[in-house]
């Protein structure tokens, strides 16, 4: 099950709603995690449930000693539970072991088929890990009450696919559950936004990779590439932002502030600065436990390297077990030191120059991001730069024109919405009919193309 | 200032009605309406909401069999002008393609012939296949869905007409946009009685694997050859196989290899060897286990651009020898 699935929506929400808002203050502490192991086990299974709750009691108890004792043993329990932790992640990255179910509603996972193993594992072990450091930091205090403790583990927004959330960030709340009318329909308005983003136009991009893929990279034509890594870059976008403002939006009603994990990041003026507003609780999450851990930028160009380094091999890996990820990882490092060592001056002169690069370069990454094997990444950017190599007989170069017909409404949509415009609007009108009206109009919308789509499963096949 | 906007009342009261709406009207018209197959949108809604939106075939046997049953008086014998005899299969494996009977073609050949033909088939020899060359499609049409636009693109074969509607199936054929030959778009049997063909190459199939059982799919399948021969009527049509998928494909989506084969099966008795053939592609395309080669396919369903000429070869190579010779049909009218 995921946010986005109608059974959730429809049943499952309101369900939880209601009885969270009923509630006593005691009892909505239970209803947390309660609510989010059933969420995960209708998407996890039992097996991947025991696996979560194996390694939530483990950091719990660890996060207990550690606060516990001091000096040399509090440091072995921080590392051993580190390397569980870790362990366990890089495990399941890089071994073909049993299949887990796929989420399905984290739809640009159909992507990346590599990724089979336990349910939101990279996220919660993330998260996990976070407290235990934070623990041992002296940064927040253990929790003993296995039922906040819980409430903040198996909180059921951020589960699967984050935002990657510290337990500082959820502790007070954590402990006074409440919530107000205000919060609800606020939250609510954030999920529908999140939600239109993902359906309306995430899932209608979707098509367009699916379509260069069934082509096969060498015999596109070139405008057709670049459109394919344009809507592959938006759609990815929309996708990971709609799903992380659904969380939002939930973890609003139920009175918690989530952290966002988008700021209009294509509006960036350095791929560094792409990467403070592009999954942003990953961003931090490297940021304080990496980079400055390793010295980050005080420590000496040397140490700097390193840090970046780290980062963004990590970040890479993070993402994926093939070997494209860490190429990925690899071309990101290289420009973001280009910017460290020299463009930076260049880009904060001219901005409009700035823009263009971020985009220009983003995009194809993302393509680099896309496409698992090597050889396939070579021959697609032979297509988007077609002088690198003559295009082979089966090219038919008119192929963009019926993609565009039918999906230009869905590439204008979506670069409009990355412009900071929609945004300051709602801000400013959240609380008028007119806004009422178009996310009623949008959340009917998005559920009608779920439904439709939901009857006749080969969403990939109608293109 | 108001304080709240209410957008949450607003949508609970909508689904409310809505479900009460959508529930009346699967109640009144639902028996009606999946009789005839033509299940309305709001109760795909309603079936979204409760059911899990992959294979329903565990629901369906019981509304297939019915719908067979309404259906028993039409029968394969008027698809074509005798009892299939023997399947229809590529010559290379002439030799074994006798070995299968299937029970219901015993059956249906106890059903009375309804045409004017003699009540004993006439015995046809294996029929010729020959290799045309590429003047033989400049009289062929080919009709599907996203397979027939990649053989209107990639197969270099610009002799032959393309009717194709990316997404189509047997259910919705009637009602679907078609892109049309020349550019253009428009309702299929509309248009497709405008120019006479000799040869129509049929492919549907690939959208419905999760949807009925396959003598539903098949019954289907059957009205629409009868309904190209109305519109046709010197035309051979070709059924051509739905393509396998690849393993990965198979094993991790609706897009089942069993299932793929089922319903193949059952187009294997909608041929009559005269006017009628099946055509098996998937020979072409498989790997040593039956499903699709990996290699050949993007996104585990469909094929890369170069397959389509190869594809296109082979239909050349399977060619009825009367078609090539234009000397009326195998069987004396």
């Amino acid at each position: 099950m995921a946010l986005s699935d109608l059974k959730f929506i429809f049943w499952f929400l309101p369900v939880f709603m209601i009885i969270y808002v009923l509630a006593g203050a005691k009892l909505k502490r239970i209803v947390l995690p309660v609510s989010g192991l059933c969420f995960y086990c209708f998407g996890a299974g039992i097996p991947g449930l025991l696996f979560y709750i194996g390694s939530a009691l483990l950091n719990y108890v660890s996060a207990i000693l550690i606060s516990k004792t001091a000096g040399g043993i509090k440091k072995l329990i921080l590392i051993l539970t580190l390397l569980v932790n870790f362990g366990v992640l890089l495990f399941f990255k890089y071994a073909n072991l049993v299949s887990v179910i796929i989420p399905e509603g984290f739809g640009f996972r159909s992507v990346l088929p590599e990724l089979v193993m336990p349910l939101g594992i990279s996220f919660y072990t993330f998260s996990f890990a976070s407290y235990v450091i934070d623990v041992y930091r002296g940064t927040i205090a253990a929790d003993r009450d296995i039922i906040t403790y819980s409430g903040y583990a198996a909180f059921f927004p951020k589960l699967i696919s984050g935002p990657i959330v510290r337990y500082g960030e959820m502790q007070e709340k954590l402990k006074s559950c409440g919530t107000t009318r205000e919060n609800i329909e606020d939250g609510f308005c954030t999920f529908v936004i999140g939600f239109g983003m993902k359906v309306l136009i995430a899932d209608s991009l979707a098509p367009v990779w699916e379509h260069i893929l069934s082509i096969g990279f060498e015999s596109i034509s070139t405008p057709l590439a670049w459109i394919g890594a344009l809507s592959f870059s938006l759609r990815l976008y929309f996708d990971f932002n709609g799903y992380s403002l659904m969380a939002m939006g939930i973890g609003k009603m139920c009175g918690f502030d989530l952290p966002a994990n988008f700021d209009l990041p294509y509006l960036s003026r350095s791929i560094s600065e792409f990467w403070r507003r592009w999954h942003i609780t990953l961003g931090t999450w490297f940021r304080d436990y990496v980079y400055i851990p390793l010295g980050g930028s005080k420590n000496g160009k040397l140490r700097l390297i390193l840090s970046l380094s780290a980062v963004w091999l990590c970040t890479g890996i993070w993402h994926g077990s093939t070997f494209n990820y860490i190429l990925w990882g690899l071309c990101l490092l290289t420009f973001i030191l280009l910017e460290r060592f020299l463009l930076n001056g260049f880009l904060e002169k001219h901005p409009a120059a700035a823009h263009f690069y971020v985009c220009f370069v983003i995009v194809q990454t993302w393509v680099v991001f896309a496409i698992p094997d090597i050889r396939d990444i070579g021959n697609y950017f032979t297509r988007l730069y077609p002088f690198l190599r003559k295009a082979n007989e089966f090219v038919y170069f008119q192929d963009y024109v019926e993609v565009l017909k039918s999906k230009w409404p869905f590439l204008a949509a979506g670069i409009f919405f990355c412009l900071p415009f929609f945004r300051k609007w709602y801000e400013k009108n959240r609380k008028s009919p007119v806004v009422t009206v178009m996310l009623f109009v949008v959340f009917w919308a998005s559920v009608y193309m779920i439904a439709k789509q939901g009857s006749n499963p080969f969403m990939y096949c109608s293109f | 200032m108001k304080k709240h906007n209410n957008l949450i009342w607003f949508v609970a009261a909508t689904a409310m009605v809505l479900s009460l709406v959508v529930v009346c009207n699967d109640q009144v018209y639902g028996a009606y309406r999946r009789q005839h197959m033509d299940v309305p949108a709001p109760a795909l809604v309603f079936q979204a909401f409760t059911e899990t939106p992959s294979l329903q075939e565990e629901n369906l046997p019981v509304k297939a069999s019915a719908a067979v049953k309404l259906a028993s008086n039409e029968t394969y014998s008027e698809i074509g002008p005798g009892m299939p005899e023997n399947e229809a299969k590529i010559p290379e494996q002439a030799a074994d393609s006798t070995a299968e009977t299937q029970p219901e073609q015993s059956e249906q050949q106890e059903q009375p012939a309804q045409s004017a033909q003699p009540e004993q088939p006439v015995q046809v020899s294996q029929p010729v296949f020959v290799t045309a060359d590429m003047s033989y499609f400049d009289d062929a049409c080919f009709i599907g869905d996203s397979f027939t636009q990649g053989l209107s693109i990639y197969s270099k074969n610009p002799g032959a007409d393309y009717y194709y509607s990316v997404g189509v199936s047997t259910k919705g054929i009637s009602k679907a946009s078609f892109t049309l030959p020349g550019g253009g778009t428009g309702k299929l049997w509309d248009v497709l009685g405008q120019k006479q063909y000799k040869k129509v190459y049929l492919l549907l199939g690939i959208n419905e694997l999760g949807g009925d059982a396959p003598e539903v799919f098949a019954q289907r399948y059957g009205e629409i050859v009868k309904q190209i021969q109305a519109v046709q009527p010197e035309a051979t049509v070709f059924i051509q196989s739905i393509l396998h998928t690849t393993q990965n494909k198979s094993a991790s989506s609706a897009f089942k290899n069993e299932i793929v084969n089922r319903n193949n099966e059952a187009l294997k008795m909608l041929a009559d060897n005269n006017k009628v053939f099946y055509i098996d592609i998937n020979p072409l395309f498989d790997d040593e286990t039956g499903a699709l080669r990996s290699d050949i396919s993007g996104d585990g369903v469909h094929l890369k651009a170069p397959c389509y000429i190869e594809w296109r070869d082979y239909l050349l190579r399977n060619v009825p020898a009367w078609l090539v010779s234009g000397a009326g049909t195998a069987i004396a009218a």
